[in-house]
């Protein structure tokens, strides 16, 4: 590290959205975490609640929770005085953010420096105009757009990109319509239309690429101009449906080796001609018929497809991207020592096969329009490791819809083949199970392919998971099949449906015949060498890996995808569980599948299987590994009933709220409080608000503390500490109230996975924490009173987000299961604070009182 | 599919299904890292006398398309997968790996544990026997122990008598101690007028064709089992014409001046190690296959100096003379498959006989 690089200023990510979750969280926390173990101090900016890294004094050195702004941010270089700032963490809204900045002069004037990408790169990837020009500059191949002014330069053009192009007006008035010309004729009405609805007299014609191979590349490079390749993404839909949608797999599964090394080349050489120091994601779209191939995006920060190679190939990214940052190169960089080979220098080879499979919010808002298109809809995914493309696929989707039945073809069945055909050209959500039903009913791979335009290959795969599936369903408790279906990734649960019998007859039926899972570590190398990473998955072969240990551990059950309903808060809650488990000395275990999660790290957990979680997936799992405890979220609750017979020591992790319906209407609050199970310490009360549209149930906004009257507080503060002294177990309580004319008690409860995430940032402490500790009877007297006696001169709010514009959605409730994520301020008194959290203008809320 | 075996010399066996020709070969167990390129892999006459295990689980997913042979008749002696993907139904190919290693007659098998089976040749650290059989049974391991293969790989592979590929540039001479057809392609794309050359083809044969430059192809095997003949040639033809030497041919080069060669206790089939460029510190990638290297200590310096190191295992990857206009690398920098960023290094060998023309 040179002094530069002495002090980092890092911006969050904000609420999570449809575009970004938990990865940038992830990120920021793995990279402050190794630059300030390596004497970096870390700055780091965010307003989300569940962000782990904000507050995290394991990881950031100084936290400012405040609203992502110029003026904040500027407030914050000026109070801190950072020497650098890595303005890629946060993803492309921090890009847009640092080029403001960049304009105001503040960089120079206090000499800060950027790091990762330089201020030109900064200003292309803000302006496509700009980054395409270079990229021309550079030839590499770009997609071709040009405006004309007449039919025949039109047609002209065409000569060069072929047909279909897409025609629109170039700068309309009115309205705009948008074409896509398949020939001449097409292109003649076209192109009329267009040039009649412009102000200048101009339609742009451009190249299209629907229907094209979407591949994704993911390079590093440091100061010096090294170059690597960590991995190759290939979608299984074409475009025209956003990558972010598309089910995708590590390594390609259909690519020759010479358009891999073509793809290779332009990747390496777009990223050396931007000038990126660390990670750079670029997005090519292959033209299937002739191998041509486009660059159509460069993305240079950790994204869900850099959280997805690095977790697949178990290469440590976010470490060796901290010490690109730090100014170091690729060849100076040693791995942790469970490498043998410890340089960061060779090209992960992977040998096993990795599947991300998007998460849809359409079960929670079934009214968006589920057609899938160039806006992504999805809120998460998960991945599945496997030793083939049918098992890796299967345990992504058994990850993916824990919660039904992963493949609940009754819908589908019952469609008419018109139905089938429309729902294969005009894709919707989950669309794989839709192609199983097309293949049951006899439509050929070309066929498919022609409509879909997926690759053939995916057809070939999916036709031998469906022989699978019926082999399974005409054979119950034949053996071999049975052993078929396990080693290509079925779960007890789905051969029990299919066999009309219950899981623990498979299981039982597995075990008497000693067919069972082995564990492989995932290891960049391919078995080159002995390269530890600690992340394993199960398959169905004859050696395993996962050597358990005798030290005291404990199993941490991830929340899986994101999902809508607060999932931020509940990877917040595994994340801190971990880290305080590690911190008692546990060895901790995590099984989870969301590539994204921050949990999903090796600085977190010593030991992580990337599997999905079924009863059967967990219960071997807790043979083999034997743990003092496993931590389970209480929201599993078919696993939890499931695992009830198998005597396992179970803990659990808070839910999100589930308010039961309200005795009367008026503003609401809580009162938290730990209780050790005799004694109660208050935390203090929260006063709820209530969002515009939102219907009754868990509060989506709040406050913290409440500002109410001295006589109302000490009336809630003594029922409050009644109701929670007569609890059973040690943890953290509320006891919720509504004031009326006076105060009604409503019910009492644990503190949900929100507010938990919440009043730690609000009370600058780990709840999560405290909670552990209360349960496991550690916590000391001295915490206690340190934190009871808190008057925080500041009042916190925190409101929740929605996906609703996002996904076009109008009129609908805010409530909690709708959660995408949140945003929480500081401010002085109840109006400031409400300010300041609103500095967009996006939030209304009430408190109730009118009701 | 029927039940097909691997078996090594260890005395273990792996059960899994046959595919390909219901060939019983035997041959020397290498594993290759690469992630893509099987058709190019299998068909590198490297891997003569070789079983080759693909780390990368899913095989054959593109099937075999006319225009990624390295050779014409593959003289690999088996192929273990993981999770074969017989398409033949591909947007650039008609042809499926089953059908085109039956019509080769070359076995294969899939559905092994290909992880355990890399990881106990890691741990053994040297290359084993192996065989591919329809039963394990105490005759095949006897076969197995019995056979003593072939130390002939390059005048098996090797043409009979020379052929050419006619261009409108350049002259060059490429010596065939089994040629990946990369080497000719690279010098098609740069217009060469080539003859290759059968292996033992003496300088005379050479310089009578007053050639531009001389290539040395990649081989398989060991160079040491090398008529000395061969030395002789190389160290007569470099004083005479630049020559530029990949492989086998970059282990006779080295030879041929005085430097020693040995085997690697394990042998290096994959694309993925960093390889520094000497001179500039600069990180390279390219695709390897190697059971041999030259020593880096033995290099004399007076007349030889390293170009290229590969970092992980630190053998040399290239070497270049001092006093005439011949240089080599011990990786393939045609590609095919695996990186082009070593390319250029045909149109150094281009530029180095221009000059000599002028």
């Amino acid at each position: 590290m040179n002094s530069k690089n002495s002090k980092i200023l890092i911006l969050g990510g904000g609420a999570d959205e449809i575009n970004h979750e938990t990865e940038i969280d992830s990120a920021i926390f793995q990279i402050t975490t190794n630059l300030k173990s390596a004497g970096v101090e870390t700055i780091l900016m965010d307003n989300n609640p569940f962000s782990f890294s904000l507050g995290n004094s394991n990881a950031v050195d100084h936290s400012c929770i405040l609203p992502l702004t110029i003026k904040n941010l500027i407030y914050v270089i000026k109070k801190y005085h950072p020497t650098a700032i890595l303005p890629n963490l946060g993803g492309i809204n921090s890009l847009r953010l640092i080029e403001e900045l960049m304009e105001t002069g503040i960089l120079r004037e206090m000499n800060i420096s950027l790091l990762g990408v330089p201020e030109a790169t900064i200003r292309q990837l803000n302006n496509p105009v700009l980054l395409n020009q270079t990229l021309k500059q550079m030839q590499a191949p770009t997609i071709t757009a040009q405006s004309v002014n007449s039919f025949e330069a039109a047609v002209e053009l065409t000569r060069s990109t072929g047909f279909p192009v897409i025609v629109k007006p170039v700068a309309p008035q009115g309205s705009l319509t948008r074409r896509t010309c398949h020939d001449t004729n097409e292109l003649a009405d076209a192109i009329n239309i267009a040039l009649g609805q412009s102000r200048v007299g101009q339609a742009m014609v451009q190249q299209s690429i629907a229907g094209y191979k979407e591949i994704e590349v993911v390079v590093l490079r440091d100061r010096l101009g090294t170059m690597l390749q960590v991995a190759g993404v290939e979608d299984f839909d074409p475009i025209g449906i956003h990558a972010g949608d598309s089910i995708a797999f590590t390594p390609t599964q259909t690519l020759l080796d010479r358009e891999y090394q073509r793809i290779r080349d332009v990747a390496l050489s777009v990223t050396r001609k931007l000038r990126i120091v660390g990670i750079n994601h670029v997005q090519f779209a292959l033209n299937p018929s002739n191998g041509n191939f486009y660059v159509i995006k460069n993305s240079p920060y950790f994204d869900r497809i850099t959280s997805f190679a690095a977790k697949a190939t178990g290469y440590p990214l976010a470490l060796v991207c901290a010490n690109l940052f730090m100014g170091k190169v690729l060849s100076e960089i040693k791995l942790p020592d469970n490498f043998t080979y410890q340089s960061a220098l060779i090209e992960p080879s992977m040998d096993h096969i990795a599947a991300r499979v998007p998460i849809w919010p359409f079960d929670v808002l079934p009214d968006s329009n589920q057609r899938l298109g160039t806006q992504m809809r999805s809120t998460g995914s998960t991945m599945g490791i496997g030793r083939s493309t049918e098992e890796a696929l299967i345990k992504a989707l058994r990850a993916a819809h824990f919660h039904t039945d992963a493949f609940n073809i009754a819908e589908n069945e019952q469609l008419s083949d018109d139905q089938i055909v429309q729902r294969l050209i005009h894709p919707r959500a989950n669309r794989i199970i839709l192609l199983l039903e097309a293949l049951k009913r006899g439509y050929s791979t070309n066929e498919l392919a022609e409509l879909t335009k997926i690759d053939p290959y995916y057809f070939y795969k999916l036709k031998k998971l469906h022989r699978l599936q019926s082999d399974v369903a005409d054979n119950p408790g034949d053996l071999v099949i049975l052993k078929k279906a396990k080693y290509y990734g079925y779960s007890d649960w789905m051969i029990s449906q299919l066999w009309n019998q219950e899981e623990i007859d498979v299981t039982n039926l597995r075990s008497e015949n000693n067919i069972f899972p082995v564990y492989k570590e995932i290891d960049p190398s391919a078995g080159e060498f002995e390269q530890h990473t600690g992340i394993f998955y199960s398959t169905f072969e004859s050696e395993t890996e996962s050597q358990p240990s005798n030290a005291k551990k404990a199993i941490v059950v991830g929340a899986g995808g994101f999902r809508l309903g607060n999932a931020g808060a509940a990877d917040y809650y595994t994340a801190a569980t971990l880290q305080e488990l590690k911190r008692q000395g546990y060895e901790t275990i995590l099984i989870n599948n969301n590539p994204s999660a921050v949990s999903m790290n090796c600085i977190l957990a010593d030991k992580i299987y990337s599997e999905p979680i079924e009863t059967s997936d967990l219960v071997f799992l807790a043979k083999i590994e034997n743990p003092d405890v496993i931590y389970v979220p209480r929201v599993r609750q078919r696993l939890i009933q499931e695992l009830d017979q198998y005597h396992l020591p179970l803990k659990f992790l808070p839910q999100s709220g589930k308010l039961s319906p309200h005795l009367s209407n008026g503003p609401e609050f809580s009162f938290t409080a730990l209780f050790d199970g005799e004694n109660v310490w208050p935390l203090g009360i929260t006063s709820y608000l209530i969002q515009s549209q939102s219907g009754f149930g868990e509060p989506t906004a709040m406050v913290f503390p409440a500002n109410m009257e001295e006589s109302d507080q000490s009336e809630i503060e003594m029922q409050g500490t009644e109701h929670i002294s007569g609890q059973n177990q040690a943890g953290i309580y509320q006891t919720l109230f509504v004031k009326t004319n006076r105060i009604h008690v409503e019910q009492t409860r644990v503190v949900p996975l929100t507010e938990i995430a919440f009043l730690s940032k609000a009370l600058n402490t780990d709840l999560v924490k405290i909670a552990i500790n209360l349960a496991d009877n550690t916590l000391d007297e001295q915490t206690v009173s340190q934190l009871t006696g808190l008057h925080p001169d500041q009042t916190a709010a925190f409101a929740a987000t929605f996906p609703f514009k996002a996904l076009h959605l109008f009129g609908e409730t805010s409530q909690s299961t709708n959660v995408l994520g949140a945003e929480m301020a500081f401010g002085n008194g109840l109006t400031d604070t409400l300010k300041r959290l609103n500095v967009k203008g996006a939030f209304q809320f009430h408190d109730g009182s009118f009701m | 599919m029927t039940k097909r075996y691997l078996i090594l010399e260890d005395g273990s066996a792996y059960e899994g299904e046959g595919f390909g020709a219901p060939a019983v070969t035997t041959g020397e167990l290498v594993f290759n890292t690469s992630m893509t390129g099987y058709q190019e892999i299998i068909t590198d006459q490297v891997y003569h006398n070789q079983i080759v295990i693909f780390t990368q689980p899913n095989i054959g997913s593109s099937g075999i398309n006319q225009a990624n042979y390295e050779s014409i008749l593959p003289t690999i002696k088996g192929v273990i997968v993981r999770e074969l993907a017989n398409v033949s139904t591909n947007r650039i190919s008609r042809l499926s790996l089953d059908q085109y290693l039956k019509q080769m007659n070359i076995p294969g098998i899939t559905g092994i544990d290909t992880r355990s089976v890399v990881r106990k040749l890691r741990k053994v650290g040297k290359t084993m026997k192996a065989s591919i059989v329809p039963v394990a049974d105490e005759h095949a391991f006897d076969q197995l122990n019995a056979t003593v293969l072939t130390n002939q790989q390059v005048a098996q592979v090797s043409t009979p008598k020379p052929y050419p590929n006619p261009g409108t540039g350049l002259s060059v001479v490429v010596i065939d101690f089994g040629l990946k057809h990369g080497i000719l392609r690279e010098l098609g794309r740069r217009n060469c007028n080539v003859t290759v050359l059968p292996y033992n083809a003496s300088a005379e044969d050479v310089l009578r064709l007053d050639p531009d430059g001389v290539i040395l192809s990649t081989g398989p095997g060991n160079p040491h089992d090398l008529n000395d003949s061969v030395l002789e040639m190389i160290q007569l033809v470099q004083t005479e014409i630049p020559l530029f030497a990949i492989g086998l041919g970059h282990e006779l080069f080295a030879m041929a001046n005085q430097a020693e060669v040995s085997k690697l206790p394990a042998e290096h089939h994959g694309m993925n190690h960093p390889i520094k460029e000497v001179i500039t510190d600069h990180i390279i990638y390219a695709s390897q296959g190697q059971g041999f290297a030259v020593d880096r200590q033995s290099v004399d310096r007076n007349k030889l100096f390293v170009t290229y190191i590969d970092l992980v295992n630190d053998t040399v990857q290239g070497l270049r003379h001092r006093s005439f206009p011949a240089f080599s690398v011990q990786f393939f920098p045609d590609g095919a498959p695996g990186p082009d960023e070593t390319n250029g290094l045909f149109d150094e060998f281009i530029e180095s006989m221009q000059q000599r023309e002028v």
